[in-house]
Parts: C-alpha cells; structure tokens; sequence
C-alpha cells in the first residue's frame, strides 16, 4: 500500500456507548463530562466480600422492542450489550438496524475477553453441584465468537467479519484492522468496537491479583489502590471518506493513525520503561499525517494501578519528546467509566471523538493527591477546550500497546492536503 | 488478498510432533502418529524454563513448539528481521481452557478465598500469544483471533491486512487448540443447540488437540519460500469457484481436534514436499466450509524461493 493510502483518513459516521453513566452516547457523555459518579457495590446474590466491592455496572439492559423477550434472556449478557450498542451505532449513522440483503457488504470487527461468562458461570456453578442438573442451555454461549456470530446475523452484516480477544487492547485492534480493511479496499464500511459484560471471574479474578480498588480506582493518584471493574460496549460505523460522502453521510470525525506493539515482557505487568508503549503511540502520531502539535487530547488508559500508571506517565512524555512536541491535555477516565476492559478501546475513542464535537475535556476524575512520579498534564476538572485531534492509549495483559489517533475535520494534518485527496 | 509466501512451517500436535515427522509418516503411509507425542516433543523442545514449560497450559507449549519450529525455518532467529516488524496472529477456540475451569473451580471453592491469581491470569484467552510473545521477543502487533466459520482463511486475511498495512514485515500465523476433558463434556451436551458439524466433531470423543504455525510474508523478505497461498472468495451453495482439483478435508491426522483447519492446510504442504509433487500455479486448492454451505478456497502455489 502506498504512502497516500496509508494516511488516508477513514470516516466516523456513526457510534455508540453505553457504560454505567448512562445506556446510550448522549446519557454516557453528560455523565463523564460532569464527572458524574456511577459506582455501586457488586451486590452479587452470594453474600461474600467481592458484594461489597465498587464496580461501574450498566444495570438493567432493556430488550430492544424488535425482539422476543425470550431471545433476549437467553443472551449473554455480553451479547445483550453489543445489541444495544450495534443498535445505536447504526441508527447514528443513518443506516438501518437490518442491512438490506442487495446491501453492500459491511464488515464487522468486535472484540470481548469474558463474552458468555456469565453464563458459563452459572452453569459451572450448577454443574458442581449436580451435573446431571445443570442446564444445558446455559453453555450455548460458552464459545467467545457468539457474540460476532450474533451481531452479524441481527443486523445482517455480510462482510469480512472478526473477533478479538486481547484483553484491554482488544476493541483498539478491531478499530485498527476495520481502518486497515477500509483503507486496503476490502470493504468500504464496518461497524468495529467492543463490548465487556460484568462477571464475576473478572471481578474475583483482579481481586485476587489484589488489584481491585474497593471504592473506586484514582487513576495517576499518590495512593491509587487499583482498578474499578466495569463493563459496557461501543461501536463505530467506520467508511471511507468516499462512501460516507456518497451516501451522505456526516462524518463525526476521522481515524487518522493506528499502531500496535508488543511489550514481550512479562504476561500481566508492563514493561517500567514504558520503551513499547512510547512506540506504539508515536508510531500511530507518524502515520496519522498530523503534525503532533494538532493532538489536543490524550485519553489515557489510567487504569489505577501502580504498575500501569507509572509506566503510562513515562511512555506518553517519552512519545511526545521524541516527536518533538509538548505533552497534550491527560485524562483517564476510567473512574468514571470503570475498565471494560475488551470495551475500553472504543469507548474511550469515542470519548475522543466526543470530546472533540463538544469542545469539552473530560476529567481525571478520582484524582486526591497527583502522584510527583506522574508528571502528566492532567484534565483535573472537564473543561471547554477546542481540539481537532486526540489520541486515545490502550495497554494490556501481555504488554499489548494500542494508540489511535482521531481528528474532528479532515481537513487537519499537513496543509490538509492527504485528507482533501482522499476526499476526491 | 496477496499473494502470502509461506516460508516455514511448524507443527506440534498430540499425534505429530514436527513437520519433519509428518512428512516421514506421509513417505511411509501412515495415518497416524501417536497420541501424546506432541506434547512430550514440545516439552522437550522449547528451551527456556523448564518450570515455566510446566506451568504452561498445553495449548502455549504446542504454540510455542510449533511457533519454534516455523521461527527457525525461517530463520528469524538469525535476527533477518527485526522484531518490531515481526507480528504475532494466535488463532485458539478455546484458549488456555485448563487454566479457566481450574480458576472456576477456585473461585467457587471454599467461597473464593483461595481463587487462584495464577490461573485467574492464564485463563485470559490471549495468555498463549502472551507467552508466545515473551519467549520469542516479538515486538510488532501480537493478536488474539476467532472468528465463527473460517479459522483459516480469517487469519490470513488478517495477515494479508498487516502486511498490506506496512505494520510488520513478516506475520507467524498460529492455530492452537488443546483437548479439555470439560471442554468435551460441556459441548456434548450442548450438542443438541450446536451446528451439525460443531456436533460431529465435538461427539466424536477423541480428545486430541496441537498447534501449527507458519511464517508468511508478501515481499520473500526471508529465504526459504516455496509455497504461496492465497484465501478465495466466498461462495455460496457449496458451489466452487475455482476450476482444479480439490484437495479433500479429512485426509490428515487431526483427530477431530478444534486446529484441524490449519492442520489440513500444514498436511497438503507437507505432503507436497514429501512426495515431491510439484503444486500446480492456482490448481490445488483445499476449501474451508462455513455457514450454511458457504466454502472459501485456500489455494497453493509455488513460488520462486529466495537463496
């Protein structure tokens, strides 16, 4: 692929979120930007000590009205998730909730970590006690591309079609790869993001790693006690700048750069230097054709804990020294958000994208005493700021390294002329 | 999609435990190998930890014997490519599943106080990348894929876009997938909501399980390419679109194991090259089905290798 290929910017139509602040984009957005609080305790049915634990929970998801209440309960709640999101992603983008068969075709790139979890726990829970009583029923969702199989079905996407599974980075490399099908001419739309349901392995699990912040994470704080585990979904509609306009479409704003790296350091704790994850997000600054002075704005993973905050605040000013530009706005917004985990990617690009159509920065909300060995320029209240370009950071188990870059106009880079083109 | 060159191949599976192997076992007409043989090789073969090796699920040590084996045919452990431009494509149904039914049963056990963090870590599904990742210094883009119908072909596709992408120089494609006891058992019983062939496979009551990798790139950046491969279109109605002769699923050893897809495609390579036979430009394909009587083809060409 050519150079002028590879800067081409390809065009957010349409996008969804729904997080504990709200079940769709508008609610999810007036919460991070007012820096709302949505922590509630687990209150699982087991009356053990992750019950009391602060998670950011979407609560009760309603079924949407075109379909059976039956179908509905017997989703994972993963599934659930992706369905509520897929609907607002497309409704957003002017597409209908079903593609017509003679559509062309639309790609769909997910991702999940956990997927039918929940309700394989309750089938293994069931299958411990009794297995001649479990239900069976339950392990339909045991396989993780459930999820992809039924999105593309609901909605009728017939085109390239794949799910990932790497954790924390997982919907930043299906936003990345739907970009890099779009751009390669493998399909000119796709629907790309993640969605994460609550569960209890994830929530035992990071409590056992003693990573759990029990009332709330603090990201880039002095004394940060952990994450907050949360769960929600976010999808884009991603097309060409062609398509979009041919169907006339309006674009939201643009995916201008993506880059992916490898820590290969060690399989839950990143790499100190933070060295990978400085690449990943200069790497994606260099082949977004802006000029790193446009970034405006860096959503950082900011999970809240010790090990990953520390390492982000060296790898963000490391990428931006050595592109030579001063460090940009910082803010995570994990504590409004808790981690989604497979979901974070998407939802805190759509975050970006958001916070570039409202001119407003959203906070790093959590934040009591900044930690000195995090010397990052951050949001500490949400404010108006105009910017035409942010980038959002994805770090994950494993050492995965995820940066993408969006832009509010495509007009913004240098002299505007790679996104005029590609226009045309 | 381009043209891929396949540079090396890697296999490691509960009855072959190397390409060489099962070439041998091709020339000599034998169907199968022997059962927990892989496994043992691949113990026996990666270097490194011995007690990190044990600690691993079978899956990762079958990665990462067959991921060896594909990385030193290549010859990428003779630093021709750097290992920022190096990508990592992990395709695994099920993931490290022992670590995951052992972190369930902690965690419900004696009300999660002992939940185990080391299996709650390796039963995240991208924990073989992971590990594959570390062992061998990969620096560039190291995913973790499923995909519903077309475990072949979506990975190369997926290797084809990176390439194409300018985000790595050369991709290690790898199926990996180890037979669980409970994996077995909770799909049998769920057979009866499962596709026909999902049940065909799952009731079939072998457990048998493996990894194959291969190192493939567009530009012959490495020597040692002789075969290129290129994923078809889909098609519908079990209809083909190509126009020679099909090379048969079914005729490899894979004992019903969730990586038999790319084990039929390492089996027809393999083949090609014990037997001498010249693979015809776009004549041989093996086709991969999918939903509802849909079949992509996976076609094999030679192609001029680089000394």
């Amino acid at each position: 692929m050519d150079e002028k290929t590879l800067l081409t910017p390809v065009a957010v139509t349409g996008m969804s979120m729904i997080t504990a602040q709200g079940a769709c984009l508008a609610d999810s957005w007036a919460g991070i930007s007012t820096a709302a609080n949505a922590l509630r305790p687990w209150n699982d049915d087991s009356d053990d000590k992750l019950g009391r634990l602060q998670v950011a929970s979407c609560g009760e998801l309603r079924c949407p009205a075109d379909m059976p209440a039956k179908l509905w309960a017997g989703l994972a709640r993963t599934q659930q998730l992706a369905a509520l999101a897929a609907d607002e992603a497309l409704t957003s983008a002017g597409l209908p909730r079903r593609l017509a068969p003679s559509s062309r075709p639309m790609g769909l790139f997910l991702a999940t970590t956990v997927c039918g979890m929940d309700k394989n726990e309750q089938f293994y829970r069931q299958y411990r006690q009794n297995p001649q009583m479990a239900n069976s029923r339950l392990m339909r969702r045991i396989q993780s591309y459930e999820v992809l199989t039924f999105i593309a079905r609901r909605h009728r996407l017939n085109g390239p079609r794949i799910l990932f599974l790497s954790t924390c980075v997982g919907s930043s490399m299906a936003i990345g790869a739907a970009c890099d099908a779009i751009r390669l001419g493998r399909v000119d739309i796709a629907l790309a993001g993640g969605a994460e349901a609550l569960c209890r392995l994830l929530l035992s699990g990071f409590n056992s790693l003693r990573l759990v912040a029990p009332n709330g994470c603090q990201p880039f704080d002095a004394h940060r006690p952990g994450i907050t585990v949360g769960e929600g979904a976010a999808l884009l509609v991603l097309e060409s700048a062609a398509h979009a306009k041919a169907r006339g479409a309006k674009p939201i704003g643009y995916v201008r750069g993506f880059a992916a790296t490898c820590d290969a350091h060690h399989i839950t704790a990143p790499e100190p230097g933070g060295h990978w994850a400085a690449s990943a997000i200069q790497a994606a600054v260099e082949k977004s054709g802006l000029m790193p002075g446009d970034i405006g704005y860096v959503n950082a993973h900011g999970t809240g804990t010790r090990d990953n905050d520390a390492m982000e605040a060296k790898a963000i000013p490391t990428a931006f020294e050595a592109l030579d530009a001063a460090v940009p706005p910082v803010s995570s917004t994990k504590r409004l958000t808790g981690h989604t985990f497979a979901a974070a990617g998407a939802i805190e690009a759509a975050i970006c994208l958001q916070a570039m159509a409202t001119g407003i920065l959203p906070p790093n909300a959590g934040l009591a005493e900044p930690d000195s060995a995090c010397q990052l320029p951050l949001v500490l209240q949400s404010r108006p700021a105009r910017t035409n370009a942010a980038i959002s950071c994805n770090f994950a188990f494993g050492g995965n390294n995820t940066a993408l870059v969006f832009s509010r106009h495509i007009e913004t880079g240098r002299g505007g002329m790679v996104g005029k083109g590609a226009m045309e | 999609m381009s043209l891929l060159h396949i540079h090396s191949l890697g296999i490691c599976t509960s009855t072959w435990p190397s390409i060489g192997q099962l070439r041998k076992a091709i020339a000599l007409g034998q169907g199968h190998g022997e059962t927990g043989s892989g496994d043992e090789v691949a113990r026996q073969k990666k270097p490194g930890d011995a007690a990190m090796v044990e600690s691993m699920d079978a899956v990762s040590r079958w990665a990462i014997g067959a991921i060896t084996e594909a990385w030193q045919g290549a010859s990428l452990d003779q630093g021709i490519v750097p290992t920022d431009r190096i990508a990592l494509l992990l395709y695994s149904a099920w993931g490290q599943v022992d670590s995951t039914v052992t972190y369930l049963e902690s965690m419900w056990g004696d009300g999660g106080r002992f939940a185990s963090p080391r299996h709650f870590t390796r039963s995240v599904h991208s924990s073989p990348t992971s590990l594959a990742a570390i062992h061998f210094g990969i620096h560039g883009p190291c995913q973790t894929l499923v995909h519903d119908a077309w475990p072949v072909c979506s990975v190369l596709e997926q290797a084809d876009d990176l390439l194409n992408a300018d985000r790595a120089d050369t991709v290690i494609v790898c199926w990996a997938d180890q037979p669980s006891a409970v994996a077995t058992e909770l799909c049998r019983r769920a057979a009866e909501d499962l596709h026909r062939a999902q049940f065909a496979r799952f009731a079939g009551g072998d457990s048998h399980g493996g990894a194959v990798a291969a190192v493939v790139s567009i530009n012959a950046i490495l020597p040692g390419a002789e075969f290129g491969v290129e994923v078809g279109p889909v098609a519908a109605n079990k209809k083909s679109v190509g126009a020679g002769a099909v090379v048969e699923q079914g005729a490899y050893p894979t004992d019903g194991a969730l990586h038999w897809a790319a084990a039929g495609v390492a089996w027809s390579l393999a083949a090609a090259k014990a037997e001498g036979k010249a693979l015809p430009a776009a004549a041989d394909y093996w086709r991969e089905s999918g939903h509802h009587g849909q079949m992509r083809e996976v076609r094999f060409c030679r192609v001029a290798a680089r000394e």
